[in-house]
Formats: structure tokens, sequence, C-alpha cells
């Protein structure tokens, strides 16, 4: 919710409300995947590790095509995105 | 060769992290219950340390084209526990069908706001509640 909220209630553009968006969940992020693993010990570090390798290369290429396309489109994307969340959330 | 598909699953929710903004759970997950069996706890604790190791690297690009706003980024990621300590309440007063529902209506409401601009022409003036003028927020 964090990219919607900087866009249409703070009059952020969409790059950089993905950009802020992202170095927000770094701390929140940082902070929930510190007491799952320090506390209850469910973070499994070496699949995480294998898996996050192919998603970082994915997170460069995504933020580079990103900065090649109209900002509006990533409203559209993002809208889509929340469409598809709302109707998932409403079948019982 | 199942965790050859759940890395290029995994690549996908980086690009898709990338494009949008958000931290790729929404992908990581399933690729981890789906593909390698893991269990829900243990997919979602994981994918934590996978989305923050991902947005590091894509806050880090993100800055590089001149896209951070550090300052807020710092008071949303430090607000947010406040809210999950919130949310916790919440969820354990309301029963679940209604937390959807009203989760649900909020994502429309998001949606409806994000394709209202997306559409509007681009001379036309700011609807009423579309906040202040595009003036660029400050840049850290």
């Amino acid at each position: 919710m964090i990219v919607p909220m900087l866009i249409a209630l703070f009059a952020y553009g969409e790059r950089l409300a993905t950009g802020t968006s992202l170095a927000a969940i770094i701390v929140i992020a940082l902070l929930a995947a510190a007491m799952q693993g320090g506390i209850y010990g469910n973070v499994d570090v070496g699949t995480g590790l294998i898996l996050t390798g192919p998603a970082i290369l994915g997170v460069v290429f995504g933020t580079a095509i990103q900065q090649r396309i109209p900002e509006k489109s990533v409203s559209f994307m993002f809208a889509l995105l929340l469409i598809g969340v709302g109707v998932y959330m409403l079948v019982p | 060769m199942d965790i050859a598909i759940a890395c290029l699953l995994c690549a996908i929710g980086g690009i898709v992290a990338g494009l949008i903004g958000v931290g790729g759970g929404i992908v990581f997950v399933p690729a981890m219950t789906v593909l390698l069996s893991k269990g829900q706890v243990e997919a979602e604790s994981t994918s934590l340390l996978m989305i923050a190791l991902v947005s590091v690297v894509g806050a880090w690009r993100q800055k590089g084209y001149g896209n951070v706003n550090v300052r807020d980024a710092l008071v949303i990621g430090l607000l947010s526990p406040v809210g999950v300590l919130f949310g916790v309440v919440v969820a354990n007063e309301v029963p679940e069908r209604a937390l959807k529902i009203g989760f649900a209506l909020l994502a429309f409401y998001m949606a409806w706001r994000l394709l209202r601009r997306v559409f509007r022409d681009e001379g036309a003036p700011p609807a009423p509640g579309d906040g202040p003028p595009a003036g660029e927020p400050v840049r850290s």
C-alpha cells in the first residue's frame, strides 16, 4: 500500500514512489526478518540466499525497465495488482 | 528441476519488485510453498529475508536514478511497526471476513485513484480530492 498511498495521497511521481517504497521496505523487512529468524528461527537462510540471487538480477532489470517506460504505466500495473488482490480477498 | 523453476519465478518476482516498488513476496512465497514444499510460516519468514536483500539492491538502483526520498522512506519504515501493532489488535477484534472485505474495498479505492490518474487528460486540472498539485516532493 506504500506506492499507491504516495502516488494518490501525496502527489508523488510513480518512479519516486516506487524507489521510496523499496527503501522503506528495507527497514520493514529487516525488522520482520530479524524477529522471525532471530526469535522464532523460521528463516531458511540457505534457501533464501539461493533464491535471492536471481531475484536481485530481476530487481536490477526491473528498475532499469521502469526508467524506460511511461510513468503512468506503473500506476496502471499497480492498479491491476490491487484489483487482483481485492478480488482474491472477496473470494470466500 | 524444482529449484531451477523457483529461481526463475524469483527472478520474475524481482522484476515485479523493481517495476512497481513492492517487495516481491507475492511471488517468493508461493515459489517456496508450491515448488520447494516449505511450510507457509517458513516460506513467509524466508521471503522477508529475501525482500530485505532485494529491496536494498532495488533502492540502491533507484537512488542512482534519483528516485528515492530517504527521509520519507525512513519515516514510513519506522512507523510501519506501529501500524503492525495496531493491525494485530484490530485483527483480533474484527471478524476475518470483515477484515478481508475492508482490505478489498481499500484496494479497489486505491486502484480507482491510480486509474483516474492514468486516464486523466494531461492538461486537465486535478479533480477534487486529488491532493496538492504535482509539486515534486523534496528529494534527499
